[in-house]
């Protein structure tokens, strides 16, 4: 196969590289801005210390902590469930697999940035290099991010190399850079077979990289003695939750960029439609882990427990607890297991309300329990200031920044995916089929074998 | 750009791959020293540790693999 050839098929996918809108330029325009307002908030900060946050005793950790947790969790979108759907070769995986990808890339360097811009003196993030205590859990997490972030960045950009060779031979804008990124790519078969072999071997290192990066996030809380955090099922829950978020963040952003850049060719109704049935499921998943994690604390009544449990269920919280209820539950599971709604507009819908649900969720573990110590502090108070909010706002905007620029210099939708899926995906999925029914697998391995000697 | 230009800079790019699972590994090695030193228990992180530099030698085994596979067999049919 010459992958020249893809040009005319694909145009649509080389597209938004080459061509650019108006109303991109605005969106640039109008994020650049918000950015810029955060990090003048964080010069603020950096200037005046923590005490320009909401921050104070007993509640410690607020804001940044909870978008850290937060976009870790988000990252779960990408290399995660590009694994999984790679390794169970499942098909409709070709269109989504790179968004899922990027999403994991950018969010994990914003979201790693997060425990430093809490620090309030990020020079001390150096004490971690030079003095880390190896028991400690924060040390376990900065490997492990580290680690899936590296991991996460090759798995993206192996798979990449062939279109990056794509669009060197196509000339035009980034030629050097292109040249560079290609490794000398020419889609030679033995060059097919060393990338085929890298990508399997990634793809299974990255599953227990990504699950093992969030339930060390978890161990963080699991491993205090804290009220609300000491749990034995705070990994696994933590896990399901990233999922969760990460297939409604992954969701969203295919809507949206399908809308921009009119890929309405590649990412079809089906797609969503899987997507929706799997963001129904890991709904059910996250419901039962909350359920699980809620139901003991209550029965076991333990007071300082309870003094949490109180705080999130009728306390200052219950509007954050109900509404996540309302919106990682109740919502999602209305929406998408009835046909009617179960459309692409509704599958958004409920999307949103995962990711905002989810946000609440990091929010409803960390602020209470910390507001109620174990030891006899007076309940503490949480208003977040102008300046975490500055920086939330400026995380939001360096995401879909990062998104949009991606999307200038590098193909959103794999096209030599695609167009492996076209040429050979039919009859192998074919063939696979009839292995899987009875009485045909001989039949279907002699057909395989003599279409192979053709 | 030359060919030869390029073929460096590609080179450069996989040896920061490299140095991070060098600096990584050394990382780990001084923890555990001064944690010797200081009487400290270790428990599971050094489990972790041996995890975590295995992952990033094998990170940096891989990127390599393809690297020099890939310009091996660029003009092979």
């Amino acid at each position: 196969m010459s992958y020249v050839d893809l040009h005319d098929e694909d145009e649509t996918l080389f597209r938004p590289i080459y061509e650019t809108s108006k109303s991109f330029y605005i969106a640039v325009v109008v994020l650049t801005g918000v950015f810029l307002f955060g990090l003048g908030c964080y010069i603020h900060q950096l200037l005046y210390g923590l005490g320009a946050t909401g921050m104070d005793e007993p509640v410690s950790w607020a804001f940044y902590i909870v978008d850290f947790v937060f976009f870790i969790g988000i990252s779960h979108a990408g290399t995660l469930i590009s694994a999984i759907l790679r390794l169970s070769k499942a098909e409709w995986r070709r269109p989504i697999t790179r968004m899922a990808e990027v999403i994991t890339g950018i969010v994990l360097a914003i979201g790693g940035l997060h425990p430093v811009i809490d620090l309030g003196r990020p020079d001390r993030i150096l004490h971690l290099f030079e003095r880390g205590r190896l028991q400690s859990p924060l040390l376990w997490d900065l490997t492990s991010v580290t680690a899936y972030f590296t991991a996460s960045t090759i798995y993206l950009y192996i798979p990449m190399i062939p279109d990056i060779a794509l669009l060197r031979d196509r000339g035009g804008k980034l030629q050097n850079l292109y040249k560079i990124l290609a490794w000398g790519y020419k889609g030679t078969p033995k060059q097919k077979h060393a990338l085929e072999k890298a990508i399997n071997i990634l793809m299974v290192m990255v599953i227990p990289i990504a699950i093992s990066v969030h339930t060390i996030i978890a161990w963080i809380f699991g491993m205090t003695l804290q009220p609300g955090w000491h749990s034995t099922i705070f990994g696994p829950y933590f896990v399901v939750g990233a999922i969760y978020s990460g297939i409604a963040a992954l969701v969203i952003v295919m809507i949206a960029f399908r809308k921009l850049y009119h890929f309405e060719d590649y990412l079809k109704e089906i797609h969503f439609q899987y997507l929706g049935t799997l963001l129904l499921v890991v709904s059910l998943l996250w419901t039962y882990f909350t359920f699980a994690e809620y139901l003991t604390t209550f029965y076991g009544h333990e007071p300082a427990e309870m003094r949490v449990f109180d705080y999130k269920f009728i306390g200052a919280y219950w509007p954050y607890f109900w509404l996540m209820v309302l919106v990682n539950f109740v919502m999602p599971v209305i929406i998408l297991s009835n046909k009617k709604t179960k459309t692409i507009k509704g599958i958004l819908v409920a999307s949103i309300g995962v990711v905002i649900g989810m946000w609440l969720e990091r929010l409803i573990i960390i602020i209470p329990t910390l507001a109620n110590p174990r030891l006899p502090y007076p309940t503490g108070m949480y208003t977040p200031s102008i300046t975490e909010l500055g920086i939330a706002a400026a995380a939001t905007s360096a995401f879909i920044l990062g998104f949009m620029g991606f999307s200038k210099i590098f193909p959103l939708i794999s096209i030599w995916e695609t167009k492996e899926g076209r040429e050979s995906s039919v009859h192998e999925v074919s063939m696979r089929l009839r292995e899987y029914l009875p009485g045909h697998p001989e039949e279907a391995k002699v057909e395989a074998s003599v279409k192979a000697e053709l | 750009m030359k060919e030869k230009t390029v073929y460096y800079i590609q080179l450069l790019t996989l040896s920061f791959n490299w140095i991070l699972a060098i600096s990584v590994t050394t990382w780990f090695v001084n923890l555990v020293v001064i944690s010797n030193q200081v009487k400290d228990q270790q428990t599971a992180s050094l489990y972790i540790s041996v995890f975590a530099i295995t992952v990033f030698w094998i990170l940096a085994g891989v990127l390599s693999y393809v690297f020099f596979s890939l310009h091996k067999h660029a003009h092979e049919a």
